[in-house]
């Protein structure tokens, strides 16, 4: 029976798909578009979170001391970070330090041949637990003598904490609503195909066919028509991020805050993302408007 | 042995089909059920292939209440029916073996027996020689032969026609009775809907005449207008639960 049922469903799934050519691509192009636009914010959100994560990794607040702070003050400030419990971690950096590095990123040493690290502030690079407490913090330490500002390298953290929750909003958006007219596509295709082979259905039942055999060729067809519009999403998506990626990539080193990921690292969870949506959006339209079309 | 128990069948627009109809038909019987356009023939096989349930009572197939069967339980019920139509309903995009193979297929036997199957079944109905031939290029009583090779390919116990010579010239009618005839002398009952007052009386068979819904004769041996001495009433039994018969594993 399972043999037979197999080669029947397989047969009739794969003809009814060739049978309405127009309207079986119609329903490919709208789960592709659906599940691109799914892929894209997918792509998206995914490489916000790594430009976050790493941006994390980054020292967020700076505080810069006066020049010619005294020693008392800075062991004041020290026991203050000390203290502090919201302090992961914290490093001092001497005026001699800081000209270092100046002189480093600015790649001329000769330049400050005459030039003192005197006039170089002491800094301190602190990482917090809780980047929320960064505006009290900011404050308390502005109050404190021998302290002349305080940083906060958070902005672009916020930007992409917003981004990310806004882009999850517009992806559940727009899935719902592609999703919809999906469904109402797949059905409408599966209507068409029911109609057109409602003597065949009608004859399917007199001679004793259960629900399962007429419904399967359906289901199936549906799935196949899933399948093939999340390929096409893939592929869409992974040709533009590569191109995008090779852009940015050429102006970024891979470990750059705003690196992109590879999409070689993507391309598989993507796929299977894209192909299993398919595949279950296409089955379940089918599945239910067959179900509503066929009083078996 | 089939059943009627007083069936009454009342559609939802009010409409009345059948009124408190009893009779029973014995396993080899031959029956036609005659009568006007809208007398309630077809309501009454659509009650015997479960597609309408009775209003009240109740109709039984050897002792099986199939006016209860779970709808899950219809298609094993219908693979015991064989259906013949006026109108013949083939698949004009298979050939005619295919036609006939679909209902083997359905009730899941294997290629190989849907291979040795067919062509014995289009010997009986004369057509082997036109396996390969799409249905739209035979003629309306080759076509029917088709239905009735359809109809028989799984061994029904039960055949039901409606109005099988309905679209065809008075040869085939006869050619169509013939085949049924025989099939009959195989032991399968045999129930025909019908208005060809030729016909039924040719053929001098058990007929059921239904009027306005209602049973107005059972004859045996009875033509369309005469009207010979009614059948022996049939001795009622007790029914059993019909899921018990139509469940799949049973069928099998």
């Amino acid at each position: 029976m399972r043999t037979t049922l197999l080669r029947h469903s397989l047969s009739e799934g794969f003809n009814n798909l060739v049978r309405h050519p127009l309207v079986t691509l119609a329903s490919i192009t709208t789960i592709a578009l659906m599940l691109f636009l799914l892929g894209a914010f997918t792509l998206f959100s995914v490489n916000a979170r790594q430009m976050m994560a790493r941006a994390g990794e980054q020292p967020p607040v700076e505080i810069t001391l006066e020049i010619g702070v005294t020693a008392e003050e800075i062991s004041a400030i020290e026991a203050d970070l000390a203290s502090n419990p919201n302090i992961r971690e914290y490093t001092l950096f001497t005026p001699e330090q800081n000209f270092e590095t100046f002189k480093a990123n600015l790649g001329k040493d000769e330049l400050f041949a005459d030039f003192s690290a005197d006039y170089i502030p002491h800094t301190y690079a602190i990482r917090l637990h809780d980047p929320a407490g960064s505006e009290d913090f900011k404050s308390h330490m502005e109050g404190l003598p021998g302290v002349r500002k305080v940083d906060l390298e958070l902005k672009v953290m916020e930007f992409l904490s917003k981004a990310i929750v806004w882009v999850n909003y517009a992806t559940l958006t727009a899935f719902a609503v592609l999703g919809v007219v999906a469904f109402f596509i797949i059905s409408n295709m599966v209507r068409v195909a029911v109609f057109a082979r409602g003597d065949e259905i009608n004859i399917m039942k007199y001679v004793g066919a259960t629900n399962w055999y007429i419904r399967i060729p359906y289901i199936l067809e549906g799935a196949v028509t899933g399948l093939l519009g999340g390929g096409l999403a893939w592929l869409t998506a992974y040709v533009i991020y590569t191109r995008l990626y090779e852009t940015v990539a050429a102006n970024t080193v891979p470990t750059d805050v705003l690196a992109m990921i590879a999409p070689s690292e993507l391309a598989s969870t993507v796929l299977l993302l894209n192909v299993g949506l398919g595949i279950g959006i296409g089955a379940l339209g089918s599945a239910v408007s067959v179900r509503r079309y066929i009083k078996v | 042995m089939i059943e009627f128990r007083r069936v009454t069948k009342t559609y939802s627009t009010g409409t009345t089909a059948l009124r408190d109809v009893s009779f029973t038909i014995e396993n080899g019987e031959f029956v036609f059920i005659i009568g006007r356009s809208g007398a309630g023939k077809s309501t009454l096989i659509k009650l015997l292939t479960c597609e309408e349930r009775p209003s009240t009572g109740q109709v039984l197939i050897d002792r099986f209440d199939v006016s209860k069967i779970k709808r899950r339980y219809v298609p094993y019920l219908r693979r015991n029916i064989g259906m013949v139509f006026q109108d013949f309903r083939l698949i004009h995009t298979k050939s005619v073996f295919q036609n006939v193979a679909f209902a083997m297929e359905i009730v899941g036997s294997s290629m190989k027996a849907i291979k040795r199957r067919v062509p014995i079944v289009l010997s009986i109905v004369g057509l082997r020689d036109k396996a390969l031939v799409r249905p739209r290029m035979l003629s309306g009583g080759e076509q029917q032969r088709v239905a009735i090779a359809r109809a028989m390919v799984n061994n029904p116990m039960l055949l039901l026609a409606d109005e099988p010579t309905g679209n065809l010239d008075p040869t085939n009618s006869e050619a169509i009775m013939a085949l049924l005839e025989q099939i009959n002398r195989s032991g399968t009952t045999i129930i025909i809907c019908t208005h060809d007052r030729d016909l039924v009386d040719r053929m001098k068979k058990r007929v059921i005449e239904i009027d306005d819904g209602n049973l107005v004769r059972d004859d045996c041996q009875g033509g369309y207008a005469q009207t010979n001495p009614a059948c022996p009433a049939h001795q009622s039994q007790t029914e059993r639960p019909a899921d018990d018969l139509f469940r799949p594993e049973a069928v099998s």
